[in-house]
Parts: structure tokens; sequence; C-alpha cells
């Protein structure tokens, strides 16, 4: 499936010449090669590919990513630049986006207070943005804490009922669970990124260069964010200096019960996309062999948190 | 005698890990094979550990319903967890069907169901997830 991603095939669409195409192992939702154009005058520019996979997992597609990248980048945030999108599933087997390449790493690089204070004003910043004014394509906008919740419950229990191999006892409880415990109020409706983690920065010398992945992003709940950021920030630095930073910079209220909510929301989101991953493995469009590694042993895992977590309460 | 599944895909394990993957060269290749591997590695701890796993909670799942719905349909034929030579096959078609009976309650009318009761399908569920966990890990380790 990779095959036909080589600089002569890169060459050919860009027009320009195209080396040292390299594919970036790992990724679970779509793909993702490094390339440099090098142009007429010699200069050279370095670039990332990201492309969906046939039936993957996520259900997304970087044609919406584009959009919100271009937004939140020109809001100002630290994104890499989107420069092109082909949604023409023809052109290169699935469709694409291309970004500038950014340096960096995952890594606070020894800055660790440093690092997770700037990530406290980029949520703050993301957290602000009206939604209305973004143009990022998210459709409808939820007015309330209900139809956030609404939103994603609806989405992906329908993904859940057409991608399903197998009965699923915790999905359909979870599913109750979520629907019986919505979040009774949000602190402001925001643009929210979804995955937000070290996992997910390019960080150079104490500086986070970018946040990257933005296929899960859509207006909701901050404290979607912030509660799955926590973990990750609490190994940089205590919770309560971050969200001081946050609020300075006028980071709406969080909610940590909301938190909780979101909290089990992601796990069965994640144990759906693994289930569509599944389903594409072995319908054979998917021919990633992650999606039936992902697909079998995080589904599983996730089904056991998710029981875990919600155990006991109706 | 003819080697068994297990055998073959013990072989096929051993040679991808020490036949083909020290020939790779570039990272994607290399990745993809040791997903392959440990999935192969996957499918002889289901061989070795599901019946076990299937045959103990077959039999708390069909108490746990017909405490429930004696009437229940998935409860109607023979059970195969006390039967030594039944097949993987028949233990999860079995096990799939009370977990369907199980599921379809639950998105029936979940608000009825006593809290108590919910609280016994919640500790089921989380028993066995438990029990199946060791099947499972050597892939999310991966």
């Amino acid at each position: 499936m990779s095959a036909d991603v080589t600089a002569s095939r890169l060459g050919e669409i860009l027009k320009t010449k195209v080396e040292n195409v390299f594919r970036i192992p790992g990724g679970f939702s779509k793909e993702t090669f490094l390339f440099d154009t090098v142009h007429a005058d010699g200069s050279r520019e370095a670039l990332v590919l990201r492309r969906d996979l046939p039936a993957g997992p996520s259900q997304t597609t970087v044609v919406d990513e584009f959009k919100v990248l271009r937004a939140v980048h020109r809001a100002g945030l630290p994104v890499p630049e989107p420069v092109f999108v082909e949604p023409d599933a023809a052109v290169l087997g699935q469709p694409f986006l291309l970004m500038r390449r950014i340096e960096g790493s995952a890594d606070a690089g020894g800055k660790p207070r440093e690092v997770a204070l700037e990530l406290a004003r980029i949520l703050a910043r993301l957290h602000t943005l009206d939604p209305e004014k973004l143009d990022a394509g998210f459709g409808a906008i939820p007015r309330d804490a209900a139809e956030c919740a609404d939103f994603l419950i609806d989405h992906w229990h329908a993904i859940w009922l057409r991608k399903r191999l197998e009965p699923a006892p915790v999905l359909a409880r979870a599913f109750g669970w979520l629907r019986a415990s919505r979040p009774a109020a949000v602190s402001r409706v925001s643009v929210v990124h979804t995955d937000v983690g070290m996992h997910n920065l390019l960080v150079h010398d104490g500086k986070i260069r970018a946040l990257l992945d933005w296929e899960f992003a859509r207006v909701g709940d901050p404290a979607d964010d912030l509660g799955y950021a926590r973990p990750h920030v609490e190994k940089l630095l205590g919770w309560d200096e971050f969200l001081a930073e946050y609020y300075a910079r006028g980071g709406p209220v969080y909610l940590e019960e909301n938190a909780r909510w979101y909290e089990v929301w992601r796990s069965v989101r994640n144990a759906v996309a693994c289930t569509a991953g599944l389903a594409g493995f072995v319908s054979g469009e998917n021919l990633q062999v992650n999606q039936a590694l992902v697909g079998i042993g995080l589904y599983r895992q996730l089904c056991a948190e998710i029981i875990e977590r919600i155990g006991g309460k109706p | 005698m003819r080697p068994t599944n297990r055998e073959l895909l013990r072989g096929i394990v051993h040679t991808l890990n020490t036949v083909v993957l020290p020939d790779l060269r570039s990272p994607w290749p290399q990745m993809v094979t040791v997903m392959t591997s440990r999935l192969l590695e996957h499918l002889i701890a289901r061989d070795e550990g599901l019946p076990a796993t299937l045959r103990a909670r077959i039999p708390e799942l069909r108490a746990l319903l017909a405490g429930i719905d004696p009437t229940l349909p998935a409860l109607a034929g023979p059970t195969h967890a006390g039967d030594a030579d039944a097949s993987v096959e028949a233990l999860v078609r079995e096990d799939d069907a009370l977990h369907a009976a199980l599921e379809h309650l639950l998105v029936g009318a979940p608000a009825a169901i006593e809290p108590a009761l919910l609280a016994r399908i919640d500790a089921l569920l989380a028993d066995e997830a438990r029990a199946e966990a060791p099947i499972y890990e050597r892939l999310v380790k991966a």
C-alpha cells in the first residue's frame, strides 16, 4: 500500500524534484511520510505527507483535518503550516495532505516547567478561540454540555454499529452509562484538540514548536483536553501551577467531573476505533497488521478499563 | 504424526524472528515483521488459553442470564462448556451468543435493570476481562 509513495510519484504530483522519502514507522490512524522537495533554484523544503488509511480506525479524513490545521495556523497556534490537500483518492491511493516539517522531538528537553507552562498558554489560546469565526469546517456548533456529549455518543455509537465484529456488552453498557451520566454544564464551548500529550508535541530547546495530529479536533468541552493532558502535564509540573497559568491566559474553568466523563468517553471512542481498524483489516481493505494487534489487544484492554471505571455505577 | 497448527505457528514465528527480521534494513518492514510475529504468537496463546477461559466463564454467564430470564433463546441449546471434546469454534459461538443476549438486555432497557443486578453484570464483565487478559497482553506490549 505504501509502495506508491515514491520520490518519482510525488515529483509528478508536485511537479518538482523529490528526495529522501521516508515512511515513519508506527502511527495507527494515518500514514506519515517525510520527504524533501528540491526546486530549480536549488532551494529545498522539508515536508510531511499525511495520508488516510482505507477503512481506517479513526473514521476521519485528512481533508477535514487540513481545514482545521489551516484555521488554527491562521489563528497563530503552533502547528505545522498546511500547504496542500488532495481529496481525490485516485491521485495517491487515498486523500492526503502536505505540511511543512518542523524540527523537534516529543521530549521536554530538560525544561519541563517551561514546556508545561507553554502548553497551558497554548491550550488557553485554543479554548478561547471563537469556533463560529474560525472557519475550520466544524459544522453545527454544540450549544451546551448535553449537545457536546450527544454528538460524540451518537457519532461513535453509529460507527460501532456499522463496524462491530462481535457482541460487546461492555460497550453497550458504556454507551448507556455515557448517555445517563452526561456532564450537566460546560464552562465554555470551545475548540478542542482531544489528543494533547507529549506524544503530539514537537519541542526544540525547551520551546513547543508544534502541536500535532488534529484529526479528532472539534468543538466541545475544554475538560476533554485538560483531563487528557493532565497526566502528561503532571510529569512536568504540578497541576495547580499549570492551571494557574491556563487561567491567567483566560482559559475556561476546569470541571473535573466533566474530565472524568470524557476519560470514559475517550476509552469508548478508542475501543470503537480499534473495532473499526480490525474490521478494515479483516475485510482486506486495510492491510496494516497493526490494526489487528491494536484491534484485538488494545481493544480488550480498553474494555477492561471501561468496566473498571463505570462498574457498579448506574 | 502431523504437526499441529500450534507447532507450525511456532515454526513460522521462529523463522520470522531469526531469518527474516535480521535481514531487514529499514524500519517500516522491520516493524511490520515484528507485529506479524506478535500476532502469530497471540494465535498460539489463544489456541492454548481460550478453551479453558471459555469453559470457565460460559457457566457463569449462563447462570447470570438464567437468573434474569430463563426463557432466553441463547440458553435453549445444550452447553459445550462441560464437553472436553468441544472445539474452540463451538465454545466461541456459544460465548458470543450469550454475550449477544447480555448486550441485548443492556441496550433494551438499561434503566429498568436493578442496581444490584447491574453490579453483578459489571462484576462478571470485569472478571471476564481479568481472566482473558493473559491471552491478549502480548499484543498490547507489541
